[in-house]
C-alpha cells in the first residue's frame, strides 16, 4: 500500500545514472543533490512555484467552499422553474470530455484578457461551476430533515438566514470533504495552469515539474521525483488538518 | 459569529486577490513605454530553460528596449498549448515547431514572411540552406539547429572488453559488430536498443535505397518494400536478442536513463548525446553517422532543420525588435557557446566555427557526426503534410503489432502505408 | 443570488458547451476553415473502428474499476468508523496514493512494479509463477491500469466517512438499547442513511471513471498503446482533436459519450429512487 511511496522517496535520494534503473529497496549511496539541484533547475526557484500553488489553491477553496454550498442549497431545497435545466447542465458538465471544452473556455479567458493571470483558474470556482462538489453537497443537503429549515422559516428566518446558520454548520463534513478534494485537484491540475500561464515565474508546480524531464533520454528523472516528494508535503499537512473537520462532522457543529 | 467572521474576511480577500491579478499585463506581447515586449515559446530539457533564460537576460541588459518574455514547456505541453494558442490567436512572437507540425501550421497560417526581417543579419546562413526550407516558394521560417541521425555506442564497454568499433559502418557490418558484442561480453550486455521507431533513421535507411518520405507534393513516398525491409534488419536482431527484448524495454523505445548501463549502442539523433553524457557522465560515448547501405543512392545524406517561425499577428513596428531577439538567438557566438547545440548543430556559420574550438568531448562527436554528412551531396527533403501530423504514432502502431506477433512485418507496413496515404 | 452563477455558468460552462455542440456540426480543424457538415460527423462515428475499440476498452475498464474501488473504499470506511487507535494515521495512509494524482510520478512507479524484474513479479516468482512486463502486455496493461484505479479508493472513502458521520448518533444508540447487534444496525440504520453517499460515489466514480484520460499515460505516455489496449474514449476524443486537429469530429465523440453516459446516469437516477434514502423524503 505505501510501499511505492516510500520506494519513490528513496529513489528520490539515488543519483541520476541509478534512479531508473534501481531495485525493489536499492542499497548504497544517499544524496540530496536531486533536491538542491531540482529546486533550482528553472530560471526561477522552486519557492515561487509553491507560492503560486498555494494561491491558486487557497483561492480555490474559498470559491468552491462559498459557491457550492449555496448552489447545492438553492438547488436541493428552493423550488424555481429552472431548477431542472441548471441541474441537467451541472450533470453534463460532469459527463463531457474536458479537452472539447478547453479552446472554446480558452477564448472566454482570452477576450476578457485573462491570459497570465490566476483567473481562469480560480474565477470558475467563484462561479460554482465544480459541478462534482455541488453534487455532493446537494447529496448532503437532502439528508438534513427539512424540519429543521422549515421551523426556522416559521422563527422569521429568511433563505439566507437558514442557509448561513442552519445548512452551513450541518454541512461540515461535506465542506471538509470538499476543502480536500479541491486542494489535491487544484494543487496536481497540469492542463489550466499549462494554457493560461506561460510565464515562468507564474507556474504552478505541475507545470514546473513537467518542465523538469527529458523526454528523449529521461535525464532529470531524479529531480522530477524529488520535486514530487516536496510536492506532497504541503498536501499531507493539509490533509491532517481537514480531515480532523470530518471527523468531528455533526457532534460538534452546534446542533443540540 | 466567528465563523461567519472569517468567512467574510476570506471572500473579501480573494476578491482583492482577483483584482490584484487581473492587473498583471496581458499575455500578447506589446510596446509600453518604448520598451518592445517579445515573447519567444520554446520546448527543451529543463536545464536548457535556466541558460536560456539567462541568456535573454544578458541580451536585455544590453538592449533595454526590449523585454522577452520566455514561454517555456516540455515538448509534448508545448505543442498542445500551441494548439489552443492558434486557436485563440495567441501565438507567441517567436516559436519553435515541432516536426511533424512544420505544414500543419502553415496551413493554419501563423507564419510571418521573414524574407529580409529587419535586424536579422542572413550574412551567416547559407543561402542554399535557406532555399530548402522554404515552404510554397516562401522563406517563413528560420533554422535553429540541424539535427542528423547516428550511432551511437558505449566506448568504455568496448575498451573493457578490448573490442573495437568497426572502421566501415554499413547495415550489415553494424548488425555483426552488435552481434560479437552481445555474445562475447561477460555481462549479459545487450547491443543495442530496440529502436526501429526513431523517425530519422528511417527516412536515411529510405533515402539510401532511393525513397523519400515524403514527397515534393506532399505524398507518402516510401514503399511498403522499403519501410518493410528496414523492419526486417530490426527484427533478425531482435529475434536472435541482439537488442534488448522489447518486454524488457517495456515498449519499443527503451528509456536510455534506465538501460544506459546495460545497453551497447543505440541509434538516434546526434545531439542526444548532449543530456545522454548527463545521465551517465562516467562513460566515454562515441557518435558515427547512421550506418549506411553499401550501395546506396546518391545524395542520401539529410539533415533535419529544427525551425522557428515568427507569428503572423506581430506588427509592423514590433517586427525589428522580434529580429533582433532572433538574431541574437540564431547568429551570435554567446548564444551557443552557452547553450551548446542542444537543439543540434547550429545553422549558422559563425555559430558553427564558435563550437569548433569546443573541448567537450561530446560536443566534439556530435560536431564530427555534422561535418561528415554535410561533406556529402544532398538531395531534396520535404517535411511531412499537414494532414499526416500522426503518421509516427501510425508507425508505432505497425511495429507494436509486428514486435507482439499480431501481425506479419508486410501487413502491418501494408496497413501503415494505406492509413497514412489515406489521410491525405 | 443566482446571477453570478448564471453569469459564470453562461460563458465558462454552458457556452464552451453549446460552442462544441456547434462544432460537433462543423469540420472545424483550428488549422484551416471551417464548414458546416451537419450530422456527418455523427454518422462517421459509427463506421470508425476506433471508436467501438475506445468504447469496449473504456466499458471495461469501468465495469472493472468501480465496483473494485467502492467496495473497498466502503469496507474500509466501515472499518476505520469504528474508531481504532492512530484511525488519522491510517486514514492518511489510505488516502496518500490519491493525494500523488497521475503524475509522472506515478507513470515512473508503475512502471517498476509492473516489469519484468519488478516487484510484482518478484512476489509471483516465491510461488513460482513466471512474470512478464505487465504493463506491455495487450492482455494485461488495461488490468494494471484498474488496479492502479483501485489503489486510488482513498477519494471515495473519505467520502463514505462523511457521509458516516452525518448519521445521528441518537439513532444508532437508540438501536443498540433495543438490542440490534452490529449487523443488524449496519443493515437497518447505517447502510440506508449512506445510500445518498453510495449514490454519489457510483455517480462519479463511474462518470470518473467514463473520462479517465491521464491514466493512459502511465503505460502508453499517451499513445492508447500497445496495440489500443489502454485506447482510452477521452483519449481517443483528446487524440482526433489535438493531434489530429479534427475537433469537429472530436467534439461529436464527445457529445456520443455524454449521450451515452446520459442516458446509463438517468437510469441510474431512476433507480436510485428504488433504493436510495433522503432524509428530507
Amino acid at each position: 500500500m505505501i510501499y511505492p511511496l516510500l520506494w519513490m522517496i528513496r529513489l528520490s535520494f539515488l543519483p541520476e545514472s541509478e534512479v531508473a534503473n534501481a531495485g525493489l529497496w536499492p542499497e548504497g549511496i544517499w544524496t540530496g543533490i536531486n533536491y538542491t539541484e531540482g529546486w533550482s533547475t528553472l530560471s526561477v526557484d522552486f519557492t515561487t512555484f509553491f507560492l503560486n500553488s498555494a494561491v491558486v489553491a487557497i483561492l480555490a477553496l474559498i470559491g468552491n467552499l462559498l459557491a457550492c454550498s449555496l448552489s447545492a442549497y438553492v438547488l436541493a431545497r428552493l423550488r424555481f422553474r429552472l431548477q431542472p435545466v441548471y441541474f441537467g447542465v451541472v450533470i453534463a458538465t460532469l459527463l463531457i470530455p474536458v479537452h472539447v471544452l478547453l479552446i472554446p473556455q480558452y477564448l472566454t479567458f482570452s477576450y476578457i484578457g485573462a491570459l497570465n493571470t490566476f483567473i481562469p483558474l480560480v474565477l470558475p470556482k467563484f462561479l460554482a461551476t465544480d459541478a462534482f462538489f455541488v453534487f455532493l453537497m446537494i447529496q448532503f443537503v437532502r439528508g438534513i430533515p427539512r424540519e429543521l429549515d422549515q421551523a426556522a422559516f416559521m422563527d422569521g428566518a429568511g433563505y439566507f438566514r437558514i442557509y448561513w446558520s442552519i445548512i452551513l454548520p450541518l454541512m461540515r463534513p461535506a465542506l471538509a470533504t470538499t476543502a480536500i478534494f479541491t486542494v489535491i485537484w487544484t494543487w496536481n491540475d497540469f492542463l489550466g495552469p499549462l494554457i493560461y500561464l506561460t510565464r515562468t515565474s507564474l507556474y504552478t508546480v505541475p507545470v514546473a515539474l513537467n518542465a523538469l524531464l527529458s523526454t528523449d533520454t529521461g535525464f532529470g528523472t531524479g529531480r522530477l521525483l524529488a520535486m514530487s516528494v516536496l510536492s506532497l508535503v504541503p498536501l499531507v499537512i493539509f490533509f491532517f488538518v481537514a480531515q480532523k473537520q470530518i471527523l468531528e462532522g455533526i457532534s460538534s457543529s452546534g446542533l443540540k | 459569529m466567528k465563523r461567519r467572521q472569517f468567512l467574510g474576511l476570506g471572500a473579501a480577500a480573494s476578491v482583492a486577490a482577483l483584482a490584484a491579478c487581473s492587473n498583471g499585463t496581458n499575455s500578447g506581447g506589446g510596446s509600453s513605454g518604448g520598451v518592445s515586449q517579445v515573447r519567444y515559446g520554446h520546448w527543451d530539457n529543463g536545464s536548457a530553460q535556466a541558460l536560456y533564460a539567462a541568456l535573454f537576460q544578458k541580451f536585455m541588459d544590453a538592449n533595454e528596449d526590449i523585454e522577452i518574455l520566455q514561454e517555456f514547456a516540455s515538448y509534448d505541453a508545448f505543442q498542445e498549448r500551441m494548439t489552443t494558442q492558434i486557436a485563440g490567436g495567441e501565438v507567441a512572437d517567436i516559436f519553435w515547431i515541432a516536426s511533424p507540425q512544420i505544414l500543419a501550421y502553415n496551413q493554419a497560417g501563423i507564419y510571418h514572411d521573414v524574407e529580409g526581417l529587419p535586424g536579422f543579419d542572413f550574412d551567416s546562413l547559407d543561402a542554399d540552406m535557406l532555399d530548402r526550407l522554404k515552404i510554397d516558394g516562401k522563406l517563413n521560417t528560420l533554422p535553429v539547429g540541424m539535427i542528423t541521425p547516428c550511432f551511437r555506442y558505449n566506448q568504455t564497454f568496448l575498451d573493457e572488453l578490448g573490442a573495437e568499433a568497426p572502421s566501415v559502418w554499413s547495415w550489415d557490418s553494424t548488425a555483426e559488430f552488435l552481434r560479437d558484442y552481445t555474445n562475447n561480453n561477460p555481462d549479459g550486455n545487450k547491443g543495442i536498443f530496440y529502436h526501429a521507431g526513431h523517425d530519422l533513421t528511417l527516412e536515411a535507411w529510405l533515402r539510401q535505397h532511393g525513397e523519400d518520405l515524403w514527397t515534393e507534393d506532399g505524398q507518402l513516398g516510401a514503399s511498403i518494400d522499403g519501410i518493410a525491409s528496414y523492419l526486417d534488419w530490426w527484427e533478425q536482431l531482435r529475434l536472435d536478442e541482439v537488442t534488448l527484448s522489447v518486454e524488457e524495454q517495456g515498449g519499443i523505445q527503451g528509456a536510455w536513463n534506465e538501460f544506459g548501463s546495460k545497453v551497447l549502442s543505440d541509434i538516434g539523433s546526434h545531439n542526444q548525446i548532449l543530456e545522454a553524457s548527463l545521465v551517465f557522465p562516467d562513460f566515454e560515448l562515441r557518435e558515427v553517422p547512421t550506418p549506411v547501405l553499401e550501395d546506396a543512392a546518391d545524395g542520401h545524406a539529410f539533415t533535419y532543420f529544427v525551425r522557428v517561425g515568427v507569428y503572423e499577428g506581430v506588427p509592423e513596428d514590433r517586427l525589428e525588435a522580434v529580429g533582433r531577439v532572433l538574431d541574437f538567438n540564431l547568429n551570435s557566438e554567446e548564444f551557443i557557446t552557452e547553450l551548446g547545440p542542444v537543439q543540434g548543430t547550429p545553422a549558422s556559420l559563425r555559430q558553427r566555427t564558435a563550437l569548433e574550438g569546443t573541448d567537450d568531448p561530446n560536443i566534439q562527436q556530435a560536431n564530427s557526426v555534422t561535418d561528415a554528412v554535410l561533406a556529402q551531396e544532398m538531395r531534396p527533403r520535404y517535411d511531412a503534410p499537414p494532414n499526416a501530423s500522426t503518421w509516427r504514432r501510425e508507425y508505432d502502431a505497425a511495429i507494436e503489432q509486428v514486435v507482439l506477433g499480431q501481425a506479419s512485418i508486410t501487413d502491418a507496413v501494408t496497413q501503415f502505408h494505406s492509413t497514412v496515404s489515406g489521410s491525405l | 443570488m443566482l446571477l453570478p452563477w448564471l453569469v459564470g455558468a453562461l460563458g465558462i460552462t454552458i457556452g464552451p458547451l453549446i460552442a462544441s455542440l456547434v462544432l460537433s456540426l462543423t469540420n472545424y480543424s483550428i488549422l484551416g476553415s471551417t464548414e458546416f457538415v451537419g450530422l456527418d460527423n455523427y454518422a462517421a462515428v459509427f463506421s470508425d473502428p476506433k471508436f467501438f475499440k475506445s468504447m469496449s476498452v473504456t466499458l471495461m475498464y469501468v465495469c472493472l474499476a468501480v465496483p473494485l474501488q467502492l467496495g473497498l473504499a466502503l469496507g474500509l470506511a466501515l472499518l476505520l468508523e469504528k474508531g481504532i487507535r492512530w484511525l488519522g494515521v491510517y486514514r492518511a495512509g489510505f488516502y496518500l496514493p490519491s493525494l500523488l494524482g497521475a503524475s509522472v510520478a506515478i507513470a515512473l512507479l508503475w512502471r517498476q512494479i509492473f516489469k519484468t524484474d519488478g516487484l510484482v513479479n518478484a512476489v509471483l516468482s516465491i510461488f513460482g509463477v513466471t512474470g512478464r512486463n505487465w504493463l506491455y502486455d495487450p492482455d494485461t496493461a488495461l488490468l494494471t491500469l484498474v488496479l492502479l484505479q483501485v489503489w486510488t479508493f482513498g477519494s471515495p472513502m473519505i467520502i463514505f466517512l462523511a457521509g458516516l458521520k452525518e448519521i445521528p448518533k441518537e439513532l444508532i444508540e437508540a438501536a443498540t438499547v433495543d438490542g440490534a447487534g452490529y449487523g443488524r444496525r449496519l443493515k437497518s440504520i447505517v447502510l440506508p442513511l449512506l445510500t445518498p453517499m453510495i449514490f454519489f460515489n457510483l455517480i462519479l466514480q463511474t462518470v470518473g471513471a467514463f473520462q479517465a484520460f491521464n491514466q493512459a499515460y502511465i503505460v502508453s505516455g499517451g499513445t492508447g498503446g500497445p496495440v489500443d489496449s489502454t485506447l482510452f474514449y477521452t483519449l481517443y476524443v483528446y487524440i482526433v482533436g489535438f493531434i489530429e486537429y479534427r475537433m469537429g469530429y472530436a467534439s461529436a465523440l464527445a457529445w456520443v459519450l455524454v449521450i451515452f453516459i446520459g442516458i446509463l446516469t438517468a437510469v441510474q437516477f431512476i433507480v436510485s429512487r428504488k433504493w436510495v434514502y433522503y432524509g428530507d423524503q
